[in-house]
């Protein structure tokens, strides 16, 4: 249990071995200074006046939410040994690598062989997850430990049968806050950015999936995290389809390697999103819709493929229903969805099957959702809500099957802002580097057949 | 920058000329507005004169006409400052069970000033205490935390072996549990025919408390009442 793992205790634990009692390591929790104290787990300063108990004691507040650790408290640990054993078969899965795919999974082996830093910037519908198998494959294979982070629970909670299916013969660990499962000392474990505080030189490979999803609170708990939960010579590896500016500049500069993938699996490019001006907030409001939007509907209508439409507010979300609604035939079907709505995972799953043609959401369908043949339309793209990050990403829901490979993006907004056209001039930037490697694979693919 | 306690919001404050003028001190709250109006505050309600219970009671609520029965000297008078609805029983887990010490701040002022402006002159303060284990495990009692700036008489302390954590407890466990309190050698003196007033955190069958009244009472205190924030 204490393999590269920090436990909190007021006295040793006990142990079964000698040799482990003489490996393990120990110390203060807490660093009290002149007027700040400095926690040892989280690596974080606190004023003695936001940390104090009465008695001169101290807690750390800014990892409460792992369990309160004090100045009574000592940190212990055994470093991490790798000690695993490897089955015969390790990668159970069948799937296959487009070209494009193959290119991007060997560039991350040669990552992980020498314990490089490396952003990898694909795509939204890319396959990210799948480019990551033989890499981790390999790295099974070598008894390294490997962990699998992001910052975003849904996204953990969908790797997670993912990857058991893709190596069905390791056990993994999955941890966050909303799960009840107790630790498990394993090769495999995928878990929320935060849960990385409680480790310590733990992974010989760390990837953080969706890097970009960095929640601002807590971020430099969460940089120390990442830090200190990988040994010193280890491998990291970061994913995202919405790279920030400061990665962008970091991988400029030369701190960390980096690669694009600009080409999803099946080989077509981003659809490039159409926006369009108009006053709807003033026409919703009167209960209209403009000529446009009834184009659109009519359009989609036609199609029969299900769509969404994304709104900045939950207040939005009734009047723009009930407007579509009247817009379209009586017998498609749509519904609303908000975050804090009950019947949320019912309703998606709904329109997963079919019963439901479109759905009027705000923006918790953006990331990790797939429903193919999807059409989408943004409402209010100009609205504070949709950053440029959130744009891509729900262009990104569209045109992920191979069977129909393009689609609709339409956003609608009062005057283009900063973000909407930053959004756009990445797509297309995307779409031109994809353009280039699809030239380059398809010129280099022939000769190694002839 | 302000962050509000609970919810790590920004606060912004409006500030005025008058305030520019009257040269007070900004009073910067601690919690946001949208957090502190999630709280049900009890000012202004009808209580229960026995126990601060809200609704509109004739004489007393059933719960204290049993206290009456079970031989309760006199009633505890005990007024709460709040209703214990969902946000209290959240903020008493942040405060207690995951020990953020930090948010007896939320309170303080509030506290104080209902002691000020209730019960001014002649009263003894006495914090309900925790027991050893427990305070080890906390590093602190969340009601001397709670009346931090209030000069506090700590007479009572709890039996060595007794008192659960009443939080652990059903109801019924709880009514039926022997007196978990004893006097703190040296305040015999101090008691006799004062008036005394109990703060706890929670009133919540007022088991508690009444274990407190009966023991000061028998060490000849003149009335006993309490204050706590949560009913």
């Amino acid at each position: 249990m204490l393999f590269g793992r920090w436990e909190i205790a007021r006295k040793p634990p006990l142990l079964s071995s000698k040799s482990q009692i003489n490996k393990m390591i120990s110390k203060p929790a807490l660093i009290i200074e002149k007027s700040k104290i400095f926690c040892q787990r989280c690596g974080q300063k606190t004023s003695k006046k936001r940390a104090s108990l009465p008695k001169e004691k101290y807690y750390c507040p800014q990892c409460l939410n792992f369990g309160r650790i004090t100045s009574l408290d000592t940190l212990y640990t055994i470093s991490e040994p790798n000690f695993f054993s490897v089955p015969e078969m390790i990668l159970t899965w069948l799937g296959e690598l487009s070209p494009y795919q193959q290119k991007s999974a060997q560039h991350l082996m040669k990552v992980v062989n020498n314990n490089e830093t490396f952003l990898l910037w694909a795509v939204t519908g890319a396959g990210k997850t799948e480019i990551l198998f033989p890499a981790l494959a390999h790295a099974l294979e070598q008894k390294k430990r490997v962990c699998i982070a992001s910052p975003r629970i849904d996204v953990c909670n969908e790797l997670y049968p993912r990857l058991k299916a893709a190596f069905s013969q390791i056990t993994i660990t999955l941890l966050h806050g909303q799960q009840k499962q107790k630790y498990q000392y394993t090769q495999l474990v995928i878990c929320t950015t935060h849960q990385l505080v409680r480790f310590n030189a733990a992974f010989d490979i760390l990837i953080i999936d969706e890097v970009d999803a960095f929640p601002f609170r807590n971020d430099h708990l969460l940089e120390f995290a990442v830090k200190t939960a990988r040994k010193r010579k280890s491998a990291l590896i970061m994913l995202t389809a919405t790279p920030t500016k400061k990665l962008l500049q970091k991988a400029g500069k030369g701190v960390f390697s980096f690669d694009y993938l600009p080409l999803r699996y099946h080989g077509a490019p981003l659809p490039q999103p159409q926006v369009f001006c108009e006053t709807w907030k003033k026409n919703i409001q009167q209960e209209k819709i403009s000529i446009r939007l009834k184009r659109i509907f009519a359009d989609w209508e036609k199609q029969g493929y299900p769509f969404l439409i994304f709104v900045p507010r939950i207040n939005l979300l009734k009047p723009i229903f009930r407007i579509v609604r009247q817009n379209l035939k009586e017998d498609i079907k749509g519904t609303t969805v908000h975050a804090s709505d009950e019947h949320r995972i019912e309703k998606i799953e709904k329109m997963r099957s079919g019963y439901f043609r479109y759905l009027v959401t705000t923006t918790i369908l953006e990331r990790g959702v797939t429903f193919p043949f999807l059409n989408v339309l943004v409402l209010g793209a100009d609205d504070e809500i949709f950053t440029r990050a959130v744009l891509v990403q729900i262009a990104g829901r569209v045109g992920r099957n191979k069977k129909r490979p393009t689609g609709d993006v339409f956003f609608i907004c009062e005057m283009q802002n900063k973000e909407v056209k930053e959004a756009c001039r990445q797509i297309a930037f995307v779409n031109r580097k994809g353009a280039v490697l699809k030239n380059e694979t398809m010129s280099s693919l022939p000769k190694k057949n002839s | 920058m302000k962050q509000c306690l609970l919810c790590q919001k920004r606060i912004v404050e409006n500030f005025s000329f008058k305030w520019l003028f009257s040269f007070q001190t900004s009073g910067i709250k601690q919690v946001c507005s949208t957090c502190i109006n999630s709280f049900d505050s009890l000012k202004g309600k009808a209580v229960c004169t026995g126990c601060g219970r809200p609704g509109n009671y004739q004489n007393y609520c059933t719960d204290c006409e049993k206290w009456v029965t079970l031989g309760a000297a006199e009633l505890l008078c005990n007024r709460s400052l709040y209703c214990y609805n969902r946000q209290m029983k959240e903020y008493f887990e942040r405060f207690k069970f995951s020990g953020d010490y930090y948010l007896r701040l939320v309170f303080q002022k509030e506290l104080e000033a209902k002691l000020k402006e209730n019960y001014h002159k002649g009263w003894l303060f006495v914090p309900i205490p925790v027991s050893k284990e427990v305070f080890e495990k906390r590093g602190f009692n969340q009601v001397e935390g709670l009346f931090e700036n209030i000069c506090l008489s700590k007479m009572l302390s709890v039996k060595k072996i007794s008192k659960k954590q009443q939080s652990l407890l059903k109801r019924r466990e709880r009514m039926q549990a022997a007196q978990p309190f004893e006097l703190t050698t040296g305040f015999e003196k101090e008691i006799k025919g004062k008036n005394i007033l109990l703060l706890d955190d929670i009133y919540t069958t007022g088991r508690t408390l009444y274990h407190a009244q009966a023991l000061l009472k028998k060490a000849g205190a003149k009335k006993v009442h309490s204050v706590t924030l949560a009913r």
